[in-house]
């Protein structure tokens, strides 16, 4: 399952949602997200702009895209990749720190990630 | 008075930085292990016999509109062609890709939506002389829809040549274009028409173009439809890495996750597979514009190498000329 981490342009950390949350009750939602957000899809030779209501399978999607229009940084991913990004949203590193290893962990191979975890999470706890 | 000493640091700082300088490490660390290329195991060595001398591997390699008989041919000139180590090795990884995206697509939909296999002289020629001809991009008639040419005229100066040239006319049009409603859906509003043939691309008025954001996404996206794999300039071997190499990112762990991917679906797993790749080229070459620090490093890669090689065929001494004038504005009547 899918999880956006979003960023404010000078890289504070907002928060987070996953794609099965009920996102009306979201925070990000309810503050940035004014109308309903829209996906693009090709029609031919038309790009059309459709407008997407929250029962739609593509909604988590539609916010991502109108998040990042909106100038936020919107970080996804899934699994082990999800939970590393996880602890290092939630841990007391500065933001520009937090931009610089998320934007690192978009590239780590999937076969690292076990052993990074690991590692990053005995760096945290030290600064506990 | 207090005594000054380096050695007296704050022991919370110092075992903050600590920390993030191991973390740091360990994503480089991780990082590194990935960066070696991903090359296609196998060579051919000489073939015992050769069956196809110089010539008739030019024949085989002539193309033709499909892809699947190159495949073959390719396949069989790498096997059994006269040519040079070097020449093998390149022709016999064309051929691998070839069967792999064969292998993933299906035959069908590789024939009908690769394009012409084979390369186009003239089409390359054309980009082979001094001067870079922009399209037109009239300022008032953005104004008028509330886009802003900035930004557009920032991407035209960054981009290589011949991808400059793909665009024939920008136009920007005073009119809100309502889409069809489908499934019940409300609120389909056209953006951007782009006419692949004949490489023109028009604004509408709408508020998503009215961002720079989305005029720059508009425009990269289209951009990089128009220099895809279809497009016949490219030397045959560039455009099957470039599909093969998309079509590996696609479904990749750690691939862009561009929204307007992600909610592609198709029952024909397929056609999903092949409009995927397809939009996926056109996100990471936006996402290189518009959203760079969220574009994993394999994507980057690709799109660098893509923009690099056409860099690199622009002549020195290139000219750009003033912005050509604009042509009648005419609405584009287009069929649904």
């Amino acid at each position: 399952m899918e999880t956006a981490f979003i960023f404010k342009k000078d890289g504070e950390y907002l928060g987070s949602f996953a794609k099965n949350d009920d996102l009306s009750r979201n925070y990000l939602m309810k503050t940035y997200i004014k109308d309903s957000p829209v996906i693009l899809r090709h029609d031919g030779e038309f790009l059309v702009q459709e407008s997407v209501l929250p029962n739609d399978p593509s909604y988590f999607w539609a916010v991502i895209e109108n998040l990042r229009a909106q100038g936020f940084r919107a970080y996804v991913f899934e699994g082990k990749r999800a939970e590393l990004a996880m602890l290092l949203s939630n841990s007391a590193l500065e933001k520009e720190e937090k931009i610089e290893f998320f934007s690192s962990l978009l590239s780590v191979p999937a076969a690292e990630l076990d052993a990074l975890k690991d590692g990053v999470n005995s760096d945290l706890a030290d600064l506990t | 008075m207090e005594k000054f000493s380096f050695e007296s640091g704050d022991p919370k700082k110092e075992r903050k930085d600590k920390a993030v300088s191991s973390i740091r490490g360990r994503f480089a660390k991780a990082i590194t292990a990935f960066l070696a290329p991903a090359i296609i195991s196998g060579t051919l060595g000489n073939p015992d016999l050769i069956a196809f001398s110089k010539k008739d591997v030019r024949e085989l390699l002539k193309g033709g509109p499909k892809i699947s008989e190159y495949i073959e041919n390719s396949d069989k000139a790498a096997k059994e062609g006269e040519m040079d180590a070097k020449e093998r090795k390149k022709l016999f990884k064309m051929a691998k890709q070839e069967k792999f995206l064969e292998k993933k697509l299906g035959r069908n939909y590789l024939d009908r939506y690769f394009g012409k296999a084979g390369e186009d002289e003239k089409a390359r020629e054309k980009f082979r002389d001094k001067v870079v001809m922009h399209p037109n991009v009239p300022k008032e008639d953005a104004r008028r829809i509330g886009i802003d040419t900035r930004p557009i005229n920032m991407v035209l100066d960054s981009m290589p040549h011949s991808w400059v040239e793909s665009i024939e006319q920008i136009r920007f049009i005073n009119e809100i274009k309502e889409a069809p409603k489908h499934y019940g859906l409300k609120g389909r509003e056209v953006a951007a028409q782009a006419d692949r043939k004949n490489g023109n691309i028009s604004y509408f008025k709408n508020s998503y173009n009215q961002t720079g954001y989305g005029a720059v996404s508009v425009l990269t996206h289209e951009m990089a439809h128009l220099n895809d794999w279809v497009n016949p300039r490219r030397p045959m071997p560039e455009r099957v890495d470039l599909m093969y190499r998309t079509l590996n990112r696609v479904n990749s762990e750690d691939r862009y996750r561009s929204g307007y991917v992600e909610a592609i679906s198709n029952k024909d797993k397929r056609l999903e597979l092949f409009i995927k790749t397809a939009e996926y080229w056109a996100e990471i070459v936006k996402a290189r514009t518009v959203d760079l620090r969220n574009l994993p490093i394999k994507d980057r890669e690709l799109v660098d190498d893509y923009l690099d090689r056409e860099t690199a065929q622009d002549v020195p001494e290139l000219k750009k000329p003033a912005r050509e004038k604009t042509p009648p504005l005419r609405i584009v009547k287009g069929e649904y």
